[in-house]
């Protein structure tokens, strides 16, 4: 019985410990120094909150293609174009390319490109051979393709042709806007190595079983099974073939991940490092703690902390905040058995827009540092692709106007106060198409875990729709499972059990350098994961891919604010970074690029 | 002198009883007389610091403290006194059939027992609490399951000194089955075991809630309870928002305390009647 006694004491000891834990200083010294380059040195690099890399091959499937796999996938696998926004504007970052600035035919019909000089680390060349593996992969295994919309890469190449070894030539089906071709499309190749990884299985020979689709397609299981075996990655021969500036040292199946330096690189960008360690956290909190332990040379601060800069900054660390070249939203699953029907009502969707409140979200609980987002282009100053429409939001906070929009189309309150649909049919004042009588407003937002802001911005929301007679129940899982599980799906199948979903704790979805929808809301696009569907916004997003000038991509601003194919939601920076000051050559590129092959370190 | 007499004749567990009352009359009239809207959010009054309006300040959200700790101290108590009693009353059963049966049946009884005990009863929780979305019932449930391996090796050890008095031999004698020696005569007897140690389990589920909330497993928002409210204060420790920690903080180790106090009070009140 004696410890019974101590109970109490203990209890008394944690809250201290927790008490006295926020007066605990730093263990690990940061910055100083005067300054001088130095070669080699190891960075660690803090993953964001509950994100954990999970994917390793150039062509992500659906559910993978969050952009911390990407982060480190670039540092291996050399994209043929990569595109940087540290400048303030978006252009091509040619060091980090694998090919020189194609060059478009007269009739914008022919694409010219010329490979740079790269080795695989197996000696190998870097060829065009291994564009073409891309490519036959790509073609076979588009469907599984996380980027894929039909009538895009790769349906829009119709023919690859070999000039030589580093010079090839893509026939498109027709004449592009060439800027938007080669940001959106062209940047999505990432040239693999074909003499390591042209094989259907891993004591199989390697071949040219990508020249024929069937094999192509065996070939690309292969490697996506591959890929999915997370705990082989630092082990499998497959990953050992890499071009880029750094290679693969570790990979831990909680997502911790170690590059050291590639001593075979032979292009124009080596890594200046000897090794970057990515780093994870269950939360944010979690993070900072180890930051103000000294234990991350390139972190984040939560927004509830930014109260500590001075502090941290005192410690050796600068603090900057990343913005991206983003949007944030949260998608309506379309095909949801239960309320689908009701999201597809425009009504519906203004209604919940209306119970948003941006400003006070990215006032109070972003302390300023999220931006309002009313559309499906990067709320920004620059004002080169935002519509009037989208600039001025069309839906503002106004619960009496949402709850309004909902009662005069039949839905009425419950027993309980959640509104359910009493007038089913298609009049002006009725519930509307496949809307049936009951249903209820009670939706559950699947939404990521293991960040303050978040939480906070679903309990903010919550809380709002309630008012409107809306019920939202709140099921916060890891960034991955949200991913995994809110894809697009069918009514009939188990997976499409969830409403909405939030994954938008850094910006929901990064652009490339042309903020263009075609990813995001073209009818069976890769990332539209709602099943938005909708023929005039495929038509303004197809326009915006082919025309030249600023007028197509203000259209589609204005339609898509206005037609809201997810609810639209404030635009978190990607983080707000604190580098420990001796930490030199980083760049915070708005379209979350890391090129950690330019950092070093400085004493 | 009664039972209870004996009880507060030991200082301590008259300050647990009188403590104990004042944190449920805090949490279940309190509201009463100090409405708050816990449902809410209002961001135009998040994080204030103690003062007019708002006793114990408000949290990021705008919830008013004072009135968060009484909610969340609701939802604290119900599940601590529910798991505790599930974990004894599991336990006492357990243990009683085992102590009174005894042979293989007690030995393989046991064994489960120790096997419970090997493994961490937090890791079992966490794992719980993942494949399930956690609420009030949830929550007792699980924690109740997770906690009833020591009162089970409790009761055993007093069934075992129980079997051998003379009446229950003589019961056993005259005919009576095995599940009414256990049920009508080992566990009456054994009552002063299973109260003090309810007491006990009831302060334990009250700290493994906290644990659980604390670690973002706890009830959903906008419920809360106190570890929940302790895991929200700390991310604020750096912010100097004191009012988030310190009320939730100061709540949890009152009524363990308090629950505690009572325990031992009970615990000797009991070891008294067994020596006359």
């Amino acid at each position: 019985m004696a410890r019974h006694r101590w109970r109490a004491a203990l209890g008394v000891t944690l809250v201290a410990a927790l008490v006295l834990s926020g007066c605990a200083t730093s263990r690990e010294q940061h910055g100083g120094g005067a300054g001088k380059p130095v070669t080699g040195g190891t960075a660690r690099f803090a993953l964001p909150p509950s994100a954990t890399p999970n994917w390793i091959l150039p062509i992500s499937i659906p559910g993978y293609g969050a952009s911390y796999n990407g982060v480190v996938r670039a540092e291996l696998y050399v994209p043929l174009y990569n595109y940087d926004g540290t400048s303030g504007s978006v252009t091509l970052d040619d060091p980090s390319s694998a090919a020189n600035t194609p060059t478009y035919s007269a009739d914008g019909k022919t694409v010219t490109i010329t490979l740079k000089p790269l080795t695989w680390s197996t000696g190998d060349p870097l060829t065009s051979r291994d564009v073409e593996f891309w490519l036959n992969l790509l073609r076979a295994g588009k469907d599984n393709w996380g980027k894929y919309s039909e009538g895009l890469m790769p349906d829009n190449i119709k023919a690859f042709h070999t000039i030589d070894d580093h010079t090839f030539t893509l026939t498109l089906d027709k004449p592009y806007n060439a800027d938007w071709f080669t940001a959106n499309q062209l940047s999505l190749v990432v040239p693999m190595p074909q003499k390591a990884w042209d094989r259907t299985s891993a004591a199989g020979p390697v071949g040219d079983f990508d020249r024929d689709p069937a094999g192509a397609k065996q070939v690309f299981d292969f490697l996506v099974g591959q890929a999915k075996q997370l705990g082989t990655y630092s082990t499998n021969p497959l990953w050992k073939v890499v071009n880029g500036p750094f290679t693969l040292a570790g990979f831990t199946a909680s997502g911790q991940v170690t590059l050291n330096k590639n001593p075979k690189y032979t292009g124009p960008d080596p890594a200046k490092l000897d090794t970057v360690q990515f780093l994870t956290f269950t939360s944010s909190s979690a993070e900072y703690n180890v930051l103000r332990a000294g234990g991350v040379d390139y972190g984040y601060v939560p927004t509830s902390n930014l109260g500590q800069r001075p502090k941290l900054e005192a410690q050796g660390y600068r603090i900057e905040p990343w913005n991206g070249w983003s949007i944030t939203y949260s998608p309506f699953n379309f095909a949801n058995p239960q309320l689908g029907a009701a999201f597809k009502q425009l009504y519906v969707r203004q209604a919940l827009q209306h119970a948003v409140d941006q400003d006070a979200i990215t006032s109070v609980i972003w302390r300023g540092t999220a931006r309002v987002d009313y559309g499906p282009v990067p709320q920004d100053n620059d004002v080169k692709y935002l519509s009037a429409r989208q600039k001025t939001n069309p839906y503002p906070f106004d619960l009496a106007t949402a709850r309004k929009l909902l009662t005069d189309h039949g839905w009425k309150p419950g027993s309980d106060s959640v509104l359910e649909c009493a007038a089913p049919g298609t009049g002006p004042t009725q519930c509307g198409e496949g809307v049936k009588a009951g249903t209820r407003l009670s939706l559950t937002m699947l939404t990521e875990s293991g960040s303050d802001e978040t939480d906070g911005t679903m309990q903010e929301l919550r809380s709002e729709l309630s008012k409107i007679g809306v019920e939202m129940k709140i099921n916060a899982q890891p960034l991955n499972t949200v991913l995994a599980n809110g894809t697009a799906c069918k009514p009939e199948e188990a997976s499409c059990s969830w409403q909405l979903s939030y994954f938008g704790t850094q910006g929901s979805w990064y652009f490339p350098a042309n903020p263009s929808g075609e990813d995001l809301f073209a009818t069976d696009a890769g990332t539209n994961f709602g099943g938005y569907a909708d023929k005039h916004a495929d038509d303004l997003i197809t326009a915006t891919n082919l025309a030249t000038g600023n007028q197509p991509m203000l259209d589609y601003s204005t339609y898509l604010t206005e037609q809201l194919p997810v609810l639209w939601l404030p635009n978190p920076p990607y983080q707000v970074s604190a580098i420990d000051t001796a930490l030199r050559g980083v760049n915070q590129d708005p379209l979350a690029g890391l090129q950690p092959q330019r950092w070093y370190w400085t004493r | 002198m009664t039972v209870l007499s004996r009880v507060f004749a030991r200082r301590t567990a008259l300050v647990g009883a009188i403590l104990l009352l004042l944190v449920i009359l805090f949490c279940f009239f309190g509201p009463l007389l100090y409405g708050t809207d816990q449902s809410h959010t209002d961001l135009s009054a998040a994080r204030l610091g103690p003062g007019s309006g708002h006793p114990l300040g408000t949290d990021d959200l705008g919830y008013d403290v004072l009135g968060r700790l009484m909610v969340a101290g609701r939802t604290s108590l119900i599940i601590g006194v529910l798991a505790g009693l599930i974990a004894t009353a599991i336990g006492a059963v357990w243990g009683a059939l085992a102590g009174y049966t005894g042979g293989w049946l007690d030995t393989v009884l046991m064994r489960v027992v120790d096997t419970g005990v090997a493994i961490p009863a937090l890791f079992l929780l966490l794992v719980a609490a993942t494949l399930v979305t956690p609420s009030v019932g949830v929550l007792a449930l699980i924690i109740g399951c997770v906690s009833w391996l020591v009162p089970a090796r409790l009761m055993r050890a007093e069934t075992v000194s129980l079997r051998e008095r003379d009446y229950i031999r003589a019961i056993t004698v005259l005919g009576a089955s095995r599940t009414r020696v256990v049920f009508r005569h080992v566990i009456p007897n054994a009552i002063g075991t299973v109260v003090v140690n309810a007491t006990f389990q009831i302060a334990d589920a009250i700290l493994l809630v906290a644990y659980v909330s604390f670690l973002g497993l706890g009830v959903p928002a906008p419920d809360t309870d106190w570890g929940a409210m302790l895991s929200k204060g700390i991310t604020y420790t750096f912010d100097g928002s004191w009012w988030l920690i310190l009320p939730p903080g100061i709540a949890i180790v009152l009524v363990v305390c308090a629950i505690n106090f009572l325990g031992d009070g009970l615990r000797d009140a009991f070891a008294v009647k067994g020596r006359r």
